[in-house]
């Protein structure tokens, strides 16, 4: 079984996932509904309604809820990335104009809660308190971790554990959600509900090293931007850190993080001195952890073919490169 | 101030309303967000007329809760009422922009977060169509399909002011008392508006708007909120209405409206 064969088999369910998002997003408002059905067709690999779609398997995967939910993580989805073009102050996603460059900023914002208030909207009429507990934390959870993000900006000293915490919250997190989600919804027990959600979460962490890792190593055309750019805005992912505990580059990569208006070529130097450092090589090694012990826990499941098929995005995420 | 009966052990709705906003205030309190926002602003009046509607059916505890929650949710969105649009290259304007989009949606999510500890998935629900509904009415407001008249665009914004309140009284069953919580919270804003105006402060509705004469702006405010609040306080007056909510807010109301006015 291959990632393309998973999508293939999921695809009916997929449009029919598709084919909601577009039915809730289309309202009266033409200006809101525009901004809003935009994004949508800007498409996406959909990998959270996917995970959901498929952990639903264990269960009664016809069951309405899954859908509701498959949607749910969507659209929360859609919302966070409408609100974070304004905050990285971005202008294209995906290749098309964001809704902030092309209304601005208020429209975003607008757009964005309108967009996150139907997600909830839709979730609410699950009856099951456990699901919406779980939402919730996982929803302001992600909140805090954006804030956390900008908090940490251009802090060299954050540790280890400071970064883990930030992209559990900031990917792992949702990922993790859409895993139990599609348990729970089709009818799962809370222990199946449970594995599927550390299994989510494993993913999602090593899925956030692995794009961290890229944005070092992608060429310019793979990341639409020039290499190293989260750390140019100030962002310290892993392989900054673990180049930082390398002798001789901390205090480097400290200088132009201090410095207020570095040049282009400083931080070309220190982005190549991080890649030649090893650090790539460590960052790859954690991802790899964290997978393993995701895949080790689909040992603990039924094995049946959705656990196989779950096996076969573990192993996409571990050798992506873009 | 009239006192709500609580098993012999009746609270003065003023010290009522203080514990709730103290929690409320514990509520919001993000220590990195404040040390680079201002904190947020607390309508009293919207809380007290939560609360008000709650405290009908529920009691103390629950009804501060539900009014917490709801606030929250109007706090997210006043919160993002504050973007800012042009383009900002000085870091710390940057950041202070990044965390009014962040702590918005961060609030937005605390009141899903609080209600569903509360097992209120239903309040929630009216929570989360109202949002829908007020972001609707401000995309009519600022980019509307056919030109506004002075009238419609006062009426859009009415609509906007109340949206959640509004909902939440329709659906606890209390209809009666909507026409005139919306009047209110409509004089509330145009008078918010015109000392914004006055101030030469530009983050109110109108200053996002291309009005045919924006010269008279504060006059034509200043006419409207007299007119407003005189037909207000009539309605009041004149209604039969003698329900116990419709006479708690009819009381406050006509405390409050020489004060805002």
């Amino acid at each position: 079984m291959t990632l393309s064969r998973i999508y293939l088999e999921k695809k009916s369910k997929l449009k029919s996932v598709e084919r909601e998002l577009e039915s809730v997003l289309s309202v009266a408002n033409p200006l809101l509904s525009e901004a809003s059905l935009d994004l949508l067709k800007a498409g996406g690999k959909r990998i959270r309604p996917l995970l959901t779609l498929l952990c639903a398997e264990y269960g009664d995967a016809e069951r309405k809820a899954v859908k509701d939910s498959a949607v749910m993580l969507e659209l929360i989805h859609m919302a966070s990335l409408v609100h974070d073009d304004v905050v990285d102050d971005s202008d294209l996603r995906r290749g098309k104009p964001t809704v902030k460059a092309q209304w601005n900023n208020r429209v975003a914002m607008f757009t964005g809660d309108f967009i996150f208030a139907k997600a909830i909207e839709l979730i609410s009429d699950v009856d099951n308190l456990e699901v919406h507990r779980s939402i919730s934390r996982v929803i302001r959870d992600l909140s805090l971790g954006e804030i956390d993000q900008i908090k940490e900006l251009y802090h060299w000293k954050q540790n280890l554990r400071t970064y883990l915490r930030r992209i559990k919250r900031k990917t792992a997190l949702l990922m993790a959600l859409s895993c139990q989600l599609g348990a729970l919804s089709s009818g799962c027990s809370s222990e199946i509900g449970l594995k599927l959600y550390y299994f989510g979460y494993y993913l999602g962490m090593s899925y956030q090293i692995t794009d961290d890792i890229l944005d070092f190593i992608g060429t310019k055309k793979q990341l639409g931007k020039p290499a190293g750019g989260d750390l140019r805005n100030g962002n310290i992912t892993l392989p900054t850190y673990f180049a930082m505990n390398r002798y001789g580059l901390r205090n480097s990569i400290r200088k132009v993080l201090e410095n207020k208006n570095p040049s282009h070529e400083q931080w070309d130097a220190v982005i190549h001195s991080i890649r030649a450092s090893g650090a790539i090589r460590d960052s790859e090694q954690l991802s790899n952890a964290y997978l393993q012990k995701g895949i080790d826990l689909l040992e603990q499941l039924p094995q049946v073919k959705v656990t196989h098929a779950l096996r076969v995005i573990a192993d996409y995420i571990g050798t992506r490169n873009y | 101030m009239k006192m709500f009966d609580m098993g012999g052990q009746a609270l003065s709705l003023f010290k009522e309303l203080d514990l709730v906003c103290h929690q409320l205030c514990l509520e919001l309190k993000h220590e990195y967000v404040q040390a680079v926002l201002p904190k947020p602003d607390i309508d009293r009046d919207k809380l007290t007329i939560y609360y008000m509607l709650f405290r009908m059916n529920e009691p103390q505890q629950a009804a501060g809760s539900y009014t917490k929650s709801v606030m929250v949710a109007e706090i997210g969105l006043n919160t993002h009422e504050t973007m800012t649009c042009e383009k900002r290259t000085n870091k710390e304007l940057l950041k202070q922009r990044q965390l009014t989009v962040l702590s918005g949606d961060f609030y937005s999510a605390l009141y899903y977060y609080t209600l569903a500890r509360q097992s209120n998935i239903e309040l929630v629900k009216w929570v989360a169509q109202a949002i829908q509904n007020f972001n609707e009415y401000k995309c009519a407001l600022f980019f509307p399909p056919v030109h506004f008249g002075w009238q419609e665009l006062i009426h859009e914004i009415k609509k906007i002011e109340s949206a959640l309140v509004g909902k939440i009284a329709r659906q606890l069953g209390f209809k009666h008392v909507v026409p005139y919580i919306s009047d209110f919270f409509l004089i509330k804003r145009l008078i918010a508006e015109r000392d914004l105006r006055n101030e030469e402060k530009h983050t109110g509705y109108f200053s996002k708007m291309r009005l045919d004469d924006d010269d008279q702006l504060v006059e034509k405010l200043d006419s409207e909120i007299k007119n407003r609040t005189a037909q207000l306080s009539q309605a009041l007056k004149r209604s039969e209405d003698q329900s116990e909510l419709f006479l708690k807010l009819k009381d406050y109301i006509n405390l409050q409206l020489p004060l805002t006015a």
